[in-house]
């Protein structure tokens, strides 16, 4: 079968593409990426059945309203899977403050491959190409969540980066702070970009405030920020949080980014230079009615998200991650990107705080809380 | 915008310093508080124990029950602001908090009030003399100025809480919950009318300070020889690491209910979920005596398609509030996992009542509370024993013959109370509350040797 999904990714400038023809890609790719997942994952297949719902059912993008969601939580400690296992080649986790069980995404093959392309089209599209990046995560052998391989996936066999130019800033549950701040001050190849949880980079920005450094990144430098903002939620504001990032590096505040890390579905969203969210359109994001999930909530207003990729071919990334969100189809943003924009309202109360930087935080508290 | 005023020492104050906003986003109530001022803290450390002290027991009941016949009148002016403001504050609809105010009044009768003080302390009079048991003559002094933590999930547990120290001779602070900041301001309000001269009226204080108030907590528990916390669990492990050594803590910490229907239910079906139906509406599931889980002996789907019909009559008459978008999303989560796991899910055509049957124990989703029930079906009652410990406070069986041959077990593992389906939330007068009798811990005991 020829999927639509590929040639999507083929496209050069898929966040630019014309609403007309994205939508159609769109419709195409969604319609054949559930009907795989109807046809060969059982529990899903029998999901739909309770809600009478059948791949012809999906006509156009409206109907993916009907397309009915699996919450993350059925993912904990249970592999639910549209390939044979025998083709799982990498288990992704997240986990979760409230239990021990981390929900758990099987990937194929053919699921990573067009991760990395996704993730090149992500990067590219915010001009991170080449130059040196910081993650200050630890390295893939000691994190197996979506945050640290997802990324070092995508930059090392998407976008070609040489391992000598990507550098984990946490070893063994600690900050190697100033082996990280020494690699980025003199790493040969520029522009020198960062990746990572908030909390991180504001350990970095303290340091530097104390020691009174002067570091100076790039003028193309990329500083992405994602995993959640809890632990820095109540000491520093957003805003407060841009301006002395900005100014330990030396940076416009246009060069940081905000990544939204759909870790449900194994990618994340990037903002733009105007702090927008653009879904590409291989995602489709809904905001639904919290007590009716069949009913999606007015343009902008808030409601429970319902996450679905296209590209994910070995489990239905379809889904109710329980966090609160706001979606517009037709808000223009002025750099002139087309589709979805999405906005991140936050964690359905009682839920559990879940996500990558979640885990992160927990064995990285003792060194980074003073 | 409507201002709450704080009680200190019996006089009322208001301002603007703390606004707080409830409600739908179309329909805000702004809450408007006054700050709490070192005076104001300094004036309740000196607050008027010995006053307290002189009251006869008698008087104290008295006077509670001039309020309650205050509350209890419709003709009393600041009961109607009341049962607006707490609506628009907790969420719950005008049917529940009415209810709420019924409980209350029952409370605030003498009756009530000479029974919880007699069966708490066994005697009475050990407040106002001193009696003689066996070589001693034994007299319940009170502990001084107690703090009371509130939750806010129910009304009536508030005044309970606050009557309890008032019982003891104790001098109240009373620091509100955001979950119900009308409540006990209202209620101590009342005290001013019924007296203002009142020893109670003017040793009684109320007030409000966010959690991360540390500074203030810090200096109210300088003061205070007894607290009563009632909460989450992070309330009661922050209050239980902030209290110093020597200063009594009674916790009413997160706990649960557990519905057991026997075989024989099944011959009056109907009967037994309408009351069951009841318990599970309730404060909207919120409290800690509220079910979360029943155990069927039998056609388990029968029961369910009941109970369904029961929640459906019982919404009507004790309908849901209004809640937090989020709180609607937890319910349509757990709906969608279990629905996904296989489970059979009966529902209201929105997110008012929700019953999960599940085969077994092992898969169940997160408990979203707000009137959902997961129905498992066993064997025998007796097989439930292996899911209950001390996290279940309350165990109402159906049909409450079984209870007797059930009662050692239950409480053996930990629950405190065994009740008929239909009454979890109506404690019995003179019962012990959380495995203790609670006045008798807010009174020194002290004894002279004959």
């Amino acid at each position: 079968m020829e999927w639509e999904i590929d040639k999507l990714l083929q496209h050069p400038a898929p966040f630019r593409m014309p609403e007309k023809e994205a939508e159609e890609s769109k419709l195409k790719s969604f319609r054949q990426i559930f009907e795989h997942h109807y046809k060969n994952c059982p529990e899903y297949r029998k999901y739909c059945e309770l809600y009478s719902l059948k791949p012809e059912d999906i006509k156009t993008l409206d109907d993916l309203v009907k397309i009915q969601p699996i919450p993350s939580d059925a993912f904990r400690g249970k592999l639910i899977m549209s390939v044979p296992q025998d083709k799982i080649v990498l288990v992704a986790t997240t986990s979760s403050t409230t239990s021990k069980k981390p929900c758990q995404y099987a990937l194929d093959a053919i699921t990573l491959k067009r991760t990395s392309e996704t993730g090149v089209h992500f990067f590219k599209d915010a001009g991170l190409t080449h130059g040196f990046v910081c993650m200050l995560t630890p390295s893939p052998e000691e994190s197996d969540t979506g945050l640290v391989r997802g990324m070092t996936h995508v930059l090392r066999d998407g976008l070609k980066f040489s391992s000598d130019n990507i550098i984990y800033a946490v070893k063994s549950g600690k900050v190697e702070t100033e082996k990280a701040i020494k690699a980025i001050t003199t790493a040969h190849s520029r522009p020198v970009h960062m990746y990572g949880p908030p909390f991180v980079f504001m350990h970095f920005v303290e340091y530097i405030e104390r020691h009174g450094l002067d570091i100076k990144l790039d003028k193309d430098s990329l500083l992405i920020t994602t995993g959640g903002w809890k632990t820095v939620a109540g000491e520093v504001t957003k805003k407060e949080f841009n301006e002395r990032v900005s100014k330990a590096f030396h940076v416009r505040e246009d060069q940081l980014r905000d990544g939204l890390g759909l870790t449900d579905i194994y990618t994340m969203i990037l903002e733009c230079q105007y702090h927008n969210k653009h879904v590409p359109p291989w995602i489709h994001v809904s905001a639904r009615d919290p007590a009716d999930m069949n009913t999606e909530v007015g343009e902008g207003e808030e409601g429970l998200l319902v996450l679905m990729s296209s590209f994910v071919n070995s489990y239905p990334a379809i889904v109710a991650t329980g966090d609160m969100g706001a979606v517009w189809n037709k808000k223009k943003c002025e750099c002139r990107r087309t589709g979805q924009i999405v906005e991140h309202r936050g964690r359905g109360s009682k839920l559990g705080a879940r996500g990558c930087a979640i885990r992160l935080e927990q064995f990285m508290e003792i060194i980074t809380r003073k | 915008m409507e201002k709450v005023p704080f009680v200190i020492c019996g006089e009322q104050k208001t301002g603007e310093h703390q606004v707080l906003e409830f409600g739908p986003k179309e329909k805000r109530t702004k809450i408007c508080l006054p700050e709490i001022t070192d005076s104001d803290i300094q004036k309740m450390s000196k607050g008027e124990t010995e006053a307290m002290h002189e009251l006869s027991i008698d008087e104290i009941i008295n006077f509670y029950s001039k309020v309650g016949k205050l509350w209890g009148s419709i003709t009393y002016e600041k009961r109607e602001e009341l049962v607006d403001l707490t609506c628009a504050v907790t969420g719950y609809s005008k049917e529940m908090v009415e209810l709420g105010m019924k409980q209350i009044c029952w409370m605030l009768t003498k009756e009530y009030l000479e029974a919880t003080v007699q069966s708490d302390l066994g005697d009475k009079r050990l407040l106002d003399e001193w009696i003689t048991r066996a070589e001693s003559s034994v007299h319940c002094q009170p502990r001084g100025k107690m703090l009371h933590i509130l939750a806010g999930n129910v009304p009536s547990v508030a005044i309970m809480s606050i009557l309890r120290g008032s019982l003891t001779k104790n001098v109240n602070i009373i620091k509100m919950s955001n979950r119900d900041l009308i409540t006990p301001s209202y209620f101590v309000q009342a005290f001013y009318d019924i007296d203002p001269e009142h020893p109670i009226t003017k040793s009684t204080s109320v007030l409000y300070w966010p959690h991360t108030n540390q500074e203030i907590f810090n200096k109210i528990i300088s003061f205070v020889n007894a607290v009563s916390v009632w909460g989450g669990h992070d309330t009661i492990q922050e209050t239980r690491r902030s209290t110093p050594q020597g200063v009594e803590l009674l916790e009413f910490g997160p706990r649960r209910g557990i519905h057991f229907v026997g075989k024989e239910a099944f011959h009056e079906l109907e009967k037994a979920t309408i009351n069951a139906a009841h318990d599970l509406t309730l404060f909207d599931q919120e409290c800690c005596f509220s079910p979360q889980m029943t155990f069927v002996e039998g056609d388990v789907e029968k029961y369910a398609e009941s109970l369904a019909r029961s929640l459906e009559e019982e919404n009507a008459r004790l309908p849901k509030g209004y809640a937090d978008p989020k709180f609607h999303a937890n319910i349509t989560n757990a709906r969608m996992y279990s629905r996904f796991r296989g489970h059979k899910v009966h529902s209201s055509a929105k997110t008012e009542w929700t019953i999960i049957v599940a085969q077994t124990m092992d898969d169940l989703p997160t408990h979203p509370l707000g009137r959902t029930i997961f129905v498992i079906p066993v064997k025998d009652l007796t097989e439930s024993l292996n899911y209950i410990g001390p996290e279940t406070q309350v165990v109402a069986i159906e049909p409450y013959s079984r209870a007797v041959d059930l009662r050692e077990a239950l409480t053996l593992r930990g629950v405190d109370r065994v009740t008929q389906l239909g009454k979890m939330g109506y404690f019995a007068v003179g019962s012990p509350h959380e495995g203790m009798y609670p006045l008798s811990r807010m009174v020194r005991w002290v004894k002279m040797r004959q």
